[in-house]
């Protein structure tokens, strides 16, 4: 996108529209009356929605400023549970600060403009889309894993049935439960109003009479292990300031793989004994550049975390028939796919003892 | 009699400015303010110019640091 697109006003109905009568300057500060750009410029807030929107969306901005979305306090919470200190002026606040900050989500990027991992430019004209685009905003953030499974840019690997079959939209399933429930939350599997696949398929519990395997294991393992496929894996992420003085960071290769393990967030909503599981980018020494010792109590959390992968699939390779499934060690997560540094993290999520065969 | 002329004359011009809504102008119509702000704001003129913007936009630095890799 060429830099002048990003602030083109293309769509003159914008000056007519509820928003566009309310004035640039009201939103954007600035001097309406100036001739000269870096004069008219003096005072601009680019991205006004942490205060402008509450006075005509107070419900929205209330509930939003507790999100996920609104606060990441997923990125905190996950650090925090390993032992991270990040009271303010820690080094695990400034980690946030420097390596978290850009995906804070405002309203104006998931409604006016891309977000900053795009370098910003309003994505239709200045209109204020009731609809995100799934494109610009959800997959300018959620790419490398949700986005590229969900629309099959893995190699080798197809895209979800949703989008095959239906062309479905991230918002298609997703909607105003990103706005948060008004509750401060842990991560990203604790809004209590997630969509869930029942929601659409009210009859996979009812109606099992032709599906033994629906019939069989439906409260017990979730449904992406039996209906997702290899999806991504990171390792080995560490952060840094580069020479420049600009934040930076490295991982390994990522890895495609599939692996069945016992269920870290096992509740009454999410009752399943297994689960499928994502090696998250995190290991040991991410936050080192900041000082030693960051995570005391590294080894709380499993690195192979709860995963629901976007590339839905009627049929797999382990669903084709039970004993696809039942002793296939290369599809469970066992104690040797687990590197040496990480086997006390992960004690609690490996699969010790594998399902028998049944014949079938 | 000429008085009575007059009289209604001044009467249907003030029928006539009333219906055409002259004179209640200032009274009724919403918040002229804000529209002729609108109008004449240099905000609006220049970004809704492609020309112009395409002359005054300058290239950002760049955002991210050359030494990330592998995905975030
Ligand atoms: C109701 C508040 C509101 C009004 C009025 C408004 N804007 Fe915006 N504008 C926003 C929001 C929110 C964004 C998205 C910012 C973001 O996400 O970074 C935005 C984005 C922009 C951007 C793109 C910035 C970028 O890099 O993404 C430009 C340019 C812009 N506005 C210009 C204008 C002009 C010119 C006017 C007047 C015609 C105007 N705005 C009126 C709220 C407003
Ligand atoms: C002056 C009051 C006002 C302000 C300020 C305001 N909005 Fe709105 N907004 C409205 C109204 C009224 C509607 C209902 C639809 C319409 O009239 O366009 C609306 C609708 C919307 C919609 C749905 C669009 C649609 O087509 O249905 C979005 C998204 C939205 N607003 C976002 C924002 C954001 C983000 C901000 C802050 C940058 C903001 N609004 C500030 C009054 C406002
Ligand atoms: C993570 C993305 C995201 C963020 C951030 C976000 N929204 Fe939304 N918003 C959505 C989605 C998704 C919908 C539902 C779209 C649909 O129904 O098609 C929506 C719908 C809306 C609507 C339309 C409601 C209606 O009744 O149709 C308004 C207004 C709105 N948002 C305002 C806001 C405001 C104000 C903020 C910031 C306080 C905000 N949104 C932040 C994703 C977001
Ligand atoms: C500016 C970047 C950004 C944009 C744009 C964005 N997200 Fe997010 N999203 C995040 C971050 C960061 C989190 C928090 C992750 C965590 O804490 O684990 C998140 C969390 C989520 C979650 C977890 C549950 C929750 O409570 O919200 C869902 C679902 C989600 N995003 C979907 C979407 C969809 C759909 C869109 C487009 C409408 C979208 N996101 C737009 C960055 C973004
Ligand atoms: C067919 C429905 C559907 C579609 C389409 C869909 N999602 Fe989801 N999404 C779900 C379900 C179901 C969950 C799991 C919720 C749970 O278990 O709490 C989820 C979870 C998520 C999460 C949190 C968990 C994670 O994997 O990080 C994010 C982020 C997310 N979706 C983003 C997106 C984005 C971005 C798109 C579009 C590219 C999208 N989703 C399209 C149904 C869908
Ligand atoms: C917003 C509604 C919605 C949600 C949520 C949703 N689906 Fe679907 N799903 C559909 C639609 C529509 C189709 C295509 C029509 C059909 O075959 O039923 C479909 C098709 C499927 C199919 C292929 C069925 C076939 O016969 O080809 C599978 C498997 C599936 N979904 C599983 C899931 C799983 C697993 C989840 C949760 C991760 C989920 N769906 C969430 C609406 C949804
Ligand atoms: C033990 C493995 C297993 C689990 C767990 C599982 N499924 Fe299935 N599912 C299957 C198999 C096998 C089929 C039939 C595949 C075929 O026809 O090729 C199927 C078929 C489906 C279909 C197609 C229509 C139908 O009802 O037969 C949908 C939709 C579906 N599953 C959704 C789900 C959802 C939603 C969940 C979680 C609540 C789930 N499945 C859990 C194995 C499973
Ligand atoms: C994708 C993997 C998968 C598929 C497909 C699958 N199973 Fe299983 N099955 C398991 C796992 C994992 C367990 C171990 C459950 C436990 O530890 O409680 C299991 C356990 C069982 C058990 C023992 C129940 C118990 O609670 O100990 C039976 C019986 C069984 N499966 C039957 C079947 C049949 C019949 C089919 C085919 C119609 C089937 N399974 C398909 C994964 C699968």
């Amino acid at each position: 996108m060429e830099v002048w697109e990003k602030v083109f006003v293309k769509d003159a109905k914008f000056l007519q529209s509820t928003h566009g009568k309310v004035g640039c300057v009201i939103c954007h500060g600035g001097d309406s009356q100036e001739e000269d750009k870096e004069l008219a410029h003096v005072g601009l807030v680019i991205d006004p929605s942490d205060g402008d929107c509450n006075t005509c969306h107070k419900d929205v901005a209330q509930t939003h400023d507790l999100s996920l979305h609104g606060t990441l306090s997923g990125f905190e919470s996950a650090l925090e549970a390993r032992g991270g200190d990040v009271s303010e002026g820690s080094p695990l606040d400034t980690v946030l600060e420097n390596h978290c900050q850009e995906c804070h989500t405002s309203c104006g990027q998931c409604h006016v403009s891309r977000p900053d991992e795009l370098e910003g430019g309003l994505v239709s004209g200045h209109k204020f889309r009731a609809t995100p685009s799934t494109q610009y905003n959800c997959v300018a953030c959620h790419g490398a894993r949700v986005g590229a499974e969900y629309l099959g840019e893995n190699e080798g690997i197809p895209a979800d049935v949703h989008w095959t079959q239906e062309t479905m939209l991230c918002t298609a399933c997703h909607s105003q439960e990103l706005h948060g429930s008004g509750e401060l939350i842990e991560s990203r599997y604790h809004n209590p109003d997630m969509v869930k696949c029942e929601d659409c398929h009210e009859d996979v519990w009812t109606n099992t009479a032709d599906n033994p395997q629906h019939e069989q294991h439906l409260s017990d393992l979730s449904c992406q292990v039996c209906h997702s496929v290899a999806y991504k894996n990171c390792y080995g992420c560490h952060v840094a300031i580069d020479e420049e003085g600009m934040p930076c960071r490295t991982s390994e290769p990522s890895v495609m793989q599939f692996e069945i393990g016992y269920n870290p967030l096992r509740s009454s909503e999410r009752p399943f004994k297994y689960v499928v599981l994502r090696h998250v980018p995190t290991c040991a020494g991410t936050c080192d550049y900041y000082g030693d010792a960051l995570f005391p109590n590294f080894n709380a959390v499993s690195t192979w975390k709860y995963a629901t992968p976007h590339n839905i699939q009627l049929s797999t390779p382990q669903n084709e028939s039970c004993d696809a499934c039942h002793g296939n060690l290369e599809l469970f997560l066992t104690e040797e796919d687990i590197r040496p540094e990480e086997k006390a993290a992960n004690k609690d999520v490996v699969v010790d003892e594998l399902p028998e065969t049944v014949g079938k | 009699m000429k008085r009575l002329v007059t009289a209604v004359t001044v009467i249907l011009v003030l029928v006539a400015l009333a219906a055409t809504g002259c004179t209640n102008k200032g009274l009724i119509s919403p918040a002229p303010e804000a529209e002729e702000e609108e109008i004449t704001s240099t905000c609006v003129t220049c970004h809704t110019d492609k020309d112009t913007l395409k002359e005054l936009a300058t290239t950002e630095v760049a955002a991210k640091s050359e030494a990330t890799t592998g995905e975030g």
